[in-house]
């Protein structure tokens, strides 16, 4: 307990009493006079006050009633020195009574002398006397009273009156009491040090009452004053604060407390930075100088606080580290990552350096900050003396890098880590996320080659099951039913337990259906559905049970099941294929509103997506079936306005398309039923042709493909339409004859009026008109990639001419994938190089655009004008292996063979020309021209006898087509020739002359003059 | 025989200026002499022997002075360092006329505050006396007369308290006069520059961001140590001001910055506010993040990081640590205007609202 004398200027009360001449009230001693009393008083008042006590009392016993001047001087120092030495005695003791007993004097000198120049010190002294008699309330009550009307004026007192003032306060436990004063001593106004102290004592009350608002009160003020803020004992103060507050997971006040902390280092700089500028200025004289000690004072002082923060313990490190993790534990992850990455480089050999680094790793992947999270993790698994967290950080790289499809480094992730873990549960993520990343990006050879490896060299490895899967997806994704079963099979039987035991099972089904055993595929998805509920693969086993019934013709369950796939939020694609194939089923029955109606809905759920726009356009393909040709017109409308803005938005340009085809069929149709009716009932010759030449008949409705098939299978024989017409038409009537009126046919006017109706529901305009005006609006309205899209239709179908100056990189930014193919077409008259770059960008960047068959097309025939003939041949055969339903599809075929045969890949080329033949569905001039082309090939591999009989079968079988026939006709012959059978040669040159079509060929004049020589 | 002068002298005969006399004390390391000051020419200062003008004078050269370590130390009065207290104390009014009789011949000085002594700081006292009397023109007057490329730096923090008093005083024109010595002062050393950016921040505090411009501006010109910072310093302000490029364009101009530089955290928050502008939030949040963890909260731009960390929270989403943020910023810095925003801000995120 602190002791303060507070005066120990002891007045002479001896020599003041001298001058008494008489005592008035003598009690204890009435022997002695107050001279006497008061020097015996004095003599003994510093060594034993016990002694000098009983004579001051008798003094003012004496003088009680003394109302002179002079006696009541006497009576007021002896008071006083009564309280002072009651304190000596204490001093001198350490007895709590004894300054007790010395109050009642304090009170009275406190009561009676107001004026008295000491009433300040004795108000101190009194309420000192009470706190080392540890009468802790009054004490305070004391302390409060003093400060409330001397706090200006106590200067060096003040800060040991604070000090008790919160000592007492605790002890009589009414700290509560003590708060405003210590809020208001926190002033500016207030010396330093009395400040710092106010403010520790009211963290430590804060801290002790919970008070949070109390605390983060002084946290502002302590932000508010720089003196505070470079406060050493401050600032550990608020990271042990900071501390406890993480314990107790208050994250936010602990963030704020470290928030508030200034590193060590910050601290010193302020301290050196200030201590130069002092010395500088000293140094150079510039100052006043009266103001030199106080310089020369602050000097000291800083030179002081800077050996103390030398001293210091260094905590930066702890508070950083501190810092990024409550920020990551209050979620504020981005400034968490940085902190993280700030650690690993400012503290590369902390001892928790693994910590940071794995910290920041993850932080990384939360942020979406991957590249840098790789590298981080790449560094961690790169250093051998890391390994506390090498298993985890392995397994989220493999997950990255799957997701980056950067596979060569997950191979070397996955090698490295199932050699060294085998046994352990990374080797089994890392062959899943090996295998997946391998799956998704369609190297499933590589699975199935190098995975076996894994299971010989560790039989029991924990990865087998990953291994088993993913070899019996690669299987699926092959073709390889038989081996998918298998391995599923035995993943099933051997690990029932194994986390792919659901997937396996269901993969069975796919299995199964891939085998074509739809009743035993249906019977696994049916159970699997059933016990499965909630499983992820769930949407897409409705998918193959929609797919089962729409084989099986059970449309009810088939669209019931395609539905379940979107409620049990199936991926986007899946959805498509529910809604899509749905509609199929529909259209196929006839069930046109509920088509419309599930398209609509479509619409309106998924509008954003790519597909909506194929939506529309079955919608208005549906509606033009039902020859609803305006509503089709409005779904076209409603397609391009809604979609032709957006560059993804691949279908809009089959709408754009799908309008202009649309327009010319029914213009065309109109055109060719109102000119074949009219003929057929206006000149009885042709009718007789039609109605009596079958060949006649099929070679007029080859040549008007868009005459009614219907109304073409009336006119077969039976039919009662051709019946009545034969009944009124000569079987070899010459000339026009007898007209017929078309009312006396009603069958014929309702083909007609049919076709008309259908006309005149198409737009007023012709699609030229229409979409160039569409362009103007659009190009006004800044839509650029909608006007991007109609310059492609507008150049391509209606002749407007583009030169590769008009286009270039800012267009290609905002083309649609089919903007970006024609685009493409444009650059490479020009610039084949920039060409090949934006078809690529189709290939690489959009590869599930329906556009890339046609990129690939076109990368083929550039690289054929550049003559890279092997790197054409590989896209041709893309466009063959992957796009095979492309309409280019049959070029690509031809043209892939002539790379080859110009490559000089005769062998190759040979088979690509055969592959021509072997399609049946290729029939026609397309075999005639490979076949041709086969010869030419044997020709150049000097097999004479092959390529004569490819020649002959060119113009023998294929002489319907002159063109291939003239030329195979040509080769044969100078084949025929060169061995001296000239016989055979004018044979052959006669057999072309005398066919029907060879008027037709452009090398008749060839063979004419060949036939001349002879 | 001792030499008065340490140093080589000449004497001349006539006094060549009309410079009031200074009693000086030229104080050297060993020893020290009583001479009056009577004027100065361009590189030396001219003096005679204390008693009676005989009219010979010497001069010194300010290099030779400097070289030996000389001190020019005027003597005053009592009354003098009294009124300087007294000034101290805030009682300018007091002050003023002591400091004034004693000061103002030091005016004529003014050209010498290069050399060590107390007439620089006698000058100083005179401006602060002048200024919180609210005598502006004189308050130019004196300024002016210093040349600020000689004076220690302190006197362009002197100058600094000055602008700030007379622009609380609304005096613009003043203000003007003041701002543009310094701006057409050419010669400045890296301490002068550090004053200018220390006066620059005032403005850019109290939002006077063209004042604040103009002076980083200058400061950015300069070579040195300060160069960076002013550049970044006026980015910012020019982002405050509206332009539309310049922010970039000094952003971009800036060399390499590694993470712990004083200022990376700065160019990452004006980073971030381009960001936010644009509405380029992730790109936002990642500047703010980064400049958030290289900053210490008593940088003067961490209440605005702050800010605009929790901005960027908001707007990618993640509104519960946008609410954190916000109310770290409202009770760490409850009285600046970025507090006041936040507040706002953290209002409008509501509970039900929150995807983090």
């Amino acid at each position: 307990m602190p002791l303060l004398l507070q005066s120990q200027k002891l007045l002479l009360c001896g020599a003041l009493c001298l001058q008494v001449a008489s005592a008035q009230q003598v009690t204890n001693f009435p022997d002695l006079d107050l001279p006497t009393l008061g020097q015996r008083a004095e003599s003994s008042m510093q060594t034993s006050p016990e002694e000098a006590i009983p004579y001051m009392v008798e003094i003012k016993g004496r003088l009680t009633m003394a109302m002179s001047e002079e006696f009541r001087s006497i009576y007021r120092e002896n008071l006083y020195m009564l309280g002072l030495a009651h304190m000596r005695w204490f001093e001198l003791t350490q007895n709590g009574e004894h300054l007790k007993a010395g109050i009642p004097y304090w009170d009275e000198f406190v009561q009676e002398f107001l004026s008295d120049k000491r009433h300040p010190l004795a108000m101190m002294n009194r309420a000192d006397s009470k706190f080392g008699a540890e009468l802790w309330g009054e004490a305070v009550e004391d302390y409060l009273h003093i400060l409330g009307i001397y706090s200006r004026q106590l200067d060096d007192e003040l800060l040991g009156l604070v000090q008790r003032l919160v000592v007492g306060a605790d002890n009589a436990g009414n700290s509560e009491e003590i708060q405003p004063m210590l809020w208001r001593l926190i002033d500016t106004s207030f010396p330093y040090n009395v400040r710092l102290f106010c403010l520790n004592a009211l963290f430590g009350e804060a801290l002790e009452q919970d008070g949070l608002e109390d605390l983060m009160r002084l946290v502002a003020e302590i932000n508010r004053d720089r003196g505070f803020r470079y406060d050493l004992g401050i600032n550990l103060r608020l990271l042990n604060t900071g501390d406890r507050f993480e314990e107790d997971e208050r994250y936010l006040e602990a963030g704020l407390l470290f928030s508030m902390v200034l590193p060590v280092e910050q601290l010193l700089y302020a301290v050196e930075d200030e201590l130069i500028s002092i010395e500088e200025q000293l140094f150079r004289g510039q100052f006043i100088a009266s103001k030199e000690s106080a310089l020369i004072n602050r000097l000291n002082e800083l030179r002081e606080q800077r050996q103390e923060l030398l001293e210091a313990p260094k905590y930066t490190a702890n508070l950083r580290w501190r810092q990024a993790r409550v920020m990551r534990l209050m979620g504020r992850t981005y400034e968490a990552f940085f902190a993280f990455v700030r650690l690993i480089a400012e503290y590369p050999q902390h001892k928790h350096i693994e910590q940071f680094r794995y910290a920041a790793f993850l932080q990384g992947i939360e942020c979406g900050y991957l590249d840098e999270a790789i590298l981080i993790g790449e560094v961690y698994l790169d250093e051998p003396s890391y390994v506390l967290f090498e298993k985890a950080i392995a397994t989220q790289l493999a997950k990255l890098y799957e997701a980056n499809g950067d596979i060569e480094k997950l191979a070397d992730l996955a090698d490295e880590f199932l050699i060294r873990f085998p046994y352990e549960p990374v080797a089994a993520q890392m062959a899943h996320s090996l295998g997946h990343a391998l799956f998704k990006k369609g190297d499933t050879e590589r699975i199935l080659e190098d995975f076996p490896y894994w299971v010989e060299e560790f039989p029991d490895g924990a990865f087998l099951e990953s291994v088993e899967y993913w070899m019996g997806m690669a299987y699926l994704f092959t073709g390889d039913f038989e081996s998918a079963l298998a391995s599923f099979e035995n993943l099933i039987e051997t690990n029932p337990g194994s986390i792919y035991f659901k997937e396996a099972q269901f993969r069975r089904g796919v299995s199964f259906f891939g085998l074509g055993e739809y009743p035993v595929a249906r019977e696994i998805f049916t159970k699997w559905v059933a016990e499965a509920p909630g499983h992820p693969l769930q949407p897409e086993a409705h998918v193959f049970l929609g797919d089962l019934d729409a084989i099986d013709a059970e449309v009810e369950s088939a669209l019931s099941n395609y539905a379940k796939v979107e409620l049990l939020g199936g991926s986007q694609a899946f959805v498509d294929h529910g809604y899509f194939e749905s509609a199929s089923l529909l259209i196929a029955n006839r069930r046109f509103g509920e088509h419309d109606r599930l398209l609509e809905q479509y619409l309106e759920r998924f509008p954003e997506t790519s597909s909506a726009a194929e939506a529309v356009l079955r919608l208005a393909e549906a509606n033009i079936e039902r020859g609803r040709i305006r509503e089709a017109f409005n779904y076209y409308e409603q397609g391009i306005e809604g979609f032709g803005n957006r560059s993804d938005a691949d279908q809009v340009d089959m709408i754009i398309d799908a309008w202009w085809g649309a327009d010319a069929i029914v213009r065309s149709e109109y055109g060719q039923t109102k000119e074949f009716i009219e003929k057929l009932l206006g000149d009885e010759s042709f009718r007789s042709r039609i109605l009596y030449n079958r060949v006649e008949q099929i070679g007029y409705f080859s040549e008007n493909g868009q005459l009614s098939r219907a109304l073409q299978n009336e006119l077969t024989i039976r039919q009662p339409l051709y019946e009545a017409l034969v009944k009124r038409t000569k079987q070899d009537q010459n000339n026009e004859g007898r007209a017929l009126e078309l009312e006396d046919y009603e069958g014929l006017s309702v083909y007609l009026d049919d076709a008309k109706a259908k006309f005149e529901q198409l737009p007023e305009s012709l699609p030229k008109d229409y979409f160039t005006g569409l362009r103007e609006k659009a190009l006004s309205e800044g839509m650029a990639p909608l006007a991007l899209r109609l310059w492609r239709v507008l150049n391509q179908r209606a002749g407007l001419e583009v030169s590769p100056e008009e286009v270039g990189p800012a267009e290609v930014e905002i083309a649609s994938p089919a903007s970006l193919v024609w685009l493409a077409t444009i650059e490479a008259k020009t610039d084949p190089i920039t060409a090949r770059g934006i078809l690529l960008q189709v290939v690489e960047e959009i590869p599930q655009s329906g556009v890339v068959g046609d990129a690939l097309f076109e990368l083929g025939r550039l690289e054929m004008e550049l003559a890279y003939f092997d790197e054409a041949a590989e896209y041709f055969g893309r466009v063959l292996d992957e796009y095979f339903n492309n309409d280019h599809a049959k070029r690509a075929a031809i043209l892939r063979a002539d790379s080859y045969r110009n490559a000089r890949r005769y062998e190759e080329a040979i088979d690509a020309y055969s592959l021509i033949i072997n399609q049946r569905e290729w029939r026609g001039e397309l075999w005639a021209e490979a076949t041709f082309k086969i010869g030419l090939c044997f020709l150049q591999l000097n097999e004479i006898g092959k390529a004569q009989g490819f020649f002959e079968r060119t113009y023998l079988a294929y002489s319907g087509y002159p063109e291939w026939s003239g030329k195979a006709v040509l080769e044969s012959g100078d084949l025929l020739e060169s061995k001296g059978d000239v016989e055979s040669a004018k044979n052959t040159y006669e057999f072309f002359l005398n066919s029907p079509t060879s008027a037709e060929s452009p090398l008749l004049e060839v063979v004419n003059q060949r036939i001349r020589t002879f | 025989m001792l030499r008065l002068f340490p140093i080589c002298i000449v004497l001349l005969a006539g006094c060549l200026h009309g410079a009031p006399e200074l009693n000086l004390r030229l104080q050297y390391p060993q020893q020290s002499n009583d001479v009056v000051l009577t004027g100065h020419t361009r590189n030396s200062i001219e003096f005679r022997p204390q008693g009676r003008d005989t009219g010979g004078r010497a001069y010194i050269d300010f290099d030779d002075l400097i070289d030996h370590r000389a001190v020019l130390n005027f003597p005053f009065p009592e009354e003098f360092y009294n009124a300087i207290e007294e000034l101290e104390q805030g009682q300018f009014l007091k002050a003023l006329p002591a400091i004034e009789k004693h000061a103002a011949p030091f005016v004529e000085y003014a050209t010498l505050v290069h050399l060590p002594g107390n007439l620089t700081p006698t000058l100083l006292s005179y401006i602060d006396a002048l200024t919180l009397a609210a005598r502006w023109d004189h308050t130019v007057e004196v300024v002016e007369s210093i040349p600020l490329e000689k004076a220690p730096s302190v006197a362009l923090r002197t100058l600094a308290r000055t602008l700030l008093t007379i622009e609380n005083g609304n005096e613009a024109d003043a203000v003007k006069d003041i701002q543009e010595h310094i701006l057409n002062t050419t010669g400045f050393t890296d301490a002068h520059l550090a004053e200018l950016m220390t006066l620059a921040d005032k403005w850019r505090d109290r939002g006077n961001y063209l004042r604040a411009f103009e002076l980083y501006r200058k400061v950015q010109a300069i070579e040195g140590v300060n160069q960076t910072q002013a550049r970044l310093w006026v980015a910012y302000c020019s982002f405050y001001l509206g332009h539309d490029l310049v922010p970039e364009v000094f952003l971009e101009n800036l060399p390499e910055m590694e993470q712990e530089t004083a200022g990376f955290s700065l160019k990452e928050l004006i980073k971030a506010r381009l960001a936010l502008r644009s509405g380029d939030y992730a790109a936002a949040m990642r500047s703010a993040s980064e400049a958030k963890v290289y900053a210490n909260a008593i940088d003067p731009w961490y209440p605005e990081l702050l800010y605009t960390v929790a901005l960027a929270y908001k707007e990618i989403g993640m509104l519960e640590a946008a609410k954190i943020v916000y109310q770290e910023l409202t009770i760490l810095f409850p009285e600046t205007p970025w507090a006041r925003e936040g507040l706002g801000d953290e209002e409008s995120i509501t509970p039900e609202a929150s995807t983090s």
